[in-house]
């Protein structure tokens, strides 16, 4: 399970704080922190606030790569012109903790942000500059179904470390050299994992697949069926309970939509971008008042089909789904993602 | 490192014409870019579109209505109807706006070397085209004869009237105006689009029909030109999506998995026969 590139090594649990002090030195550390009875990735200001203790956190990692608000341009209130980039800083960001499905969602964001012919300069200078240490799931948590979209409580895609937590501390795999450049750096509080360590890790990553409580069907074949699955009328039934709050696509970690806005304020003026859901009836909205989306179900569709759909036919074998489970987890109506794929998956092979 | 494309760069508006008036009315704005080297290098084809900035208001895709044959000014011809496009209708000669592009696919003029071309607009629907049509008398040995066929909900409302009068005059195109409802002082078709179009008839035989105009007359403008025996593959259309980013990232102008502002605007009816009806 262990590549060949990649260094084992044991942080004891005793030198955490030390860790992550030194992360702080680091870079801008991003790790989970209590707000209210919410967990999220947030700036951490004081190494205390880090929770060890944490399931999944609210959001996953697209928040830090692609904010929910940011500054395109600026320009003068008055005139207009000059309008100025206002680019990203360069400095290192490091997210101690998120999960690998989290990670994994980056692939998608990356699909998109970085397709040719125009790379999103915002976006590229973030991730570029982002440091990921993963926590892999020992116990994958109620909603979680990794495992049967591509992915595994213990997945390196896009990580450049992957921590596991063993008895004492945790066994520290360095994947990147982005990570490497990290692990030299805090190699004081590093020791050599035992042999017994590793066989503990070994076993955990091993066995946690099999604690995956749900499971999607085999959705590879769904972009083939397009055409018939865009006409089912199951998009009628879930769009009916749907009241299109959005939080679905607010809270999925490889949705990446949004839009542009002025804002002036104080004679200096803003170009925002910030994100936006395909599950608004004004996302689709022509000024003429005509609307391809026009209702709940063809927007529910959208958000579905994208993602198992358009998003692989357009880049084959990226289904653009973590399998995280937050968007069925809480979605005030209960509408859930895998009954959804289930029955597309049974009505798709009527005529496949 | 290359040029950041969400930035817009200033242009200085040269002319306002007044198209229509009204509620509704339209403006065309003939602009040019301020430096002189984006002005150069700034290539397009016919169908591409160009995404204007007002500071403050926003930005708004538009299609860019000129051929690149008529200089190397730009236009953009803007119905009064959102939040930019108001605020757009105010520029004076002189004054600036923003302008980033040009994209999308724009019209396959070359594959279209060689037959007659005929045009179908409804409404706001035919700058696009005119961007197409002007580029086809601007090289007249390119292509066989050239029909537009165009209307409006009232006389008043008809884009480019008198320049489509002075085309068919010149007898360099032939040129069929309606109008939806009846009007004193009115010779032409009264009545729908794709009704003026089943009554004219024109012939399939080595000719490209392209429209563009309400989702709801392309839709039956197809239906007539399919029942006149054109092919899928001669008739085209520009499906112009609500757009934020123009450059395939903000992800609402999809039809099924294309972005209309990549792969499109410019679909012939053979492709959109293939995607779900998403549009």
């Amino acid at each position: 399970m262990v590549s060949k590139e990649s260094t084992l090594e044991f942080l004891p649990q005793k030198n955490l704080l030390g860790f992550i002090k030194k992360l702080m030195e680091l870079g801008e550390l991003y790790a989970p922190k209590a707000e209210g009875p919410i967990t999220d990735l947030r700036i951490i200001h004081d190494p205390i606030d880090v929770l060890v203790d944490f399931e999944q956190t609210r959001q996953g990692i697209r928040a830090i790569a692609e904010p929910q608000n940011e500054i395109l341009l600026t320009y003068d209130a008055k005139e207009g012109f000059p309008a100025k980039e206002t680019l990203p800083a360069t400095r290192r960001r490091i997210v101690l903790w998120c999960r690998p499905c989290d990670a994994r969602a980056l692939t998608f964001l990356d699909d998109n942000f970085y397709d040719s012919p125009y790379s999103d300069p915002y976006y590229a200078r973030r991730r570029e500059n982002l440091v990921l240490i993963g926590l892999g799931c020992s116990h994958p948590f109620p909603y979680c179904f990794c495992g049967s979209v591509g992915g595994d409580p213990f997945s390196r895609e896009n990580l450049d470390m992957l921590m596991t937590q063993v008895i004492g501390g945790y066994l520290l795999e360095t994947i990147t050299g982005k990570g490497r450049e990290i692990s030299d750096r805090v190699k004081e509080l590093l020791r050599a994992p035992t042999a017994d360590q590793v066989t503990e890790a070994e076993n955990i990553q091993r066995n946690a697949a099999a604690k995956l409580r749900r499971q999607a069907p085999d959705v590879s074949g769904l972009s083939g069926k397009m055409s018939s699955l865009f006409e089912s009328p199951i998009w009628r039934k879930w769009g009916e309970k749907c009241i299109g709050c959005g939080i679905c696509t607010y809270l999925c970690p490889t949705c990446w939509c949004f839009d542009i806005t002025d804002i002036e304020t104080k004679g200096k003026g803003y170009r925002i971008r910030s994100w936006d859901s395909c599950q608004f009836p004004l996302f689709t909205l022509h000024t003429s008042g005509h609307n391809p989306r026009p209702d709940k179900a063809s927007r529910l569709r959208q958000r579905v089909m994208h993602k198992f759909c358009y998003h692989p036919s357009n880049y084959p074998g990226h289904i653009a789904c973590v399998g995280c489970g937050r968007c069925t987890e809480l979605c005030p109506m209960d509408i859930d993602l895998l009954a959804i794929l289930g029955e597309l998956s049974e009505a798709g092979g009527k005529d496949a | 490192m290359p040029e950041n494309p969400y930035l817009p760069y200033p242009a200085i508006v040269r002319e306002v014409r007044q198209e229509t008036v009204g509620e509704r009315a339209v403006r065309t704005f003939i602009v040019d870019f301020e430096d002189e080297k984006r002005a150069s290098e700034f290539r397009y084809r016919p169908g591409q579109l160009a995404m204007l900035s007002v500071f403050g208001k926003g930005e708004s895709m538009i299609s860019i209505a000129s051929s690149p044959t008529m200089g190397s000014s730009l236009q953009f011809t803007v119905m009064r109807v959102g939040r930019v496009t108001s605020i757009m209708h105010y520029l004076e000669a002189g004054e600036r706006i923003g302008v980033r592009g040009p994209y999308g696919n724009g019209f396959p003029m070359d594959d279209w070397e060689g037959r007659n071309l005929l045009f179908i607009g409804g409404g706001i629907g035919l700058p696009p085209l005119r961007s197409a049509y002007m580029f086809a008398l601007d090289n007249p040995n390119r292509f066989g004869e050239i029909t537009i066929i165009y209307g409006a909900r009232t006389s008043a409302d008809l884009v480019f009237r008198k320049e489509l009068e002075e085309i068919s005059r010149s007898g360099k195109a032939k040129v069929e105006l309606s109008i939806d409802r009846p009007e004193d002082g009115w010779n032409g078709f009264v009545g729908f689009v794709p009704a003026n179009v089943k009554r004219l008839a024109p012939k399939p035989e080595n000719t490209i029909a392209v429209t563009c105009g309400p989702v709801i007359m392309i839709k039956f403008v197809i239906k007539e030109l399919m029942e006149l025996g054109f092919k899928p593959d001669a008739i085209f259309t520009t499906l112009e999506n609500k757009m934020k980013c123009g450059i395939g990232k903000c992800g609402r102008c999809n039809i099924g998995p294309v972005l209309v502002c990549k792969k499109g605007p410019v679909f012939s009816y053979e492709q959109i026969q293939k995607m779900p009806k998403d549009f």
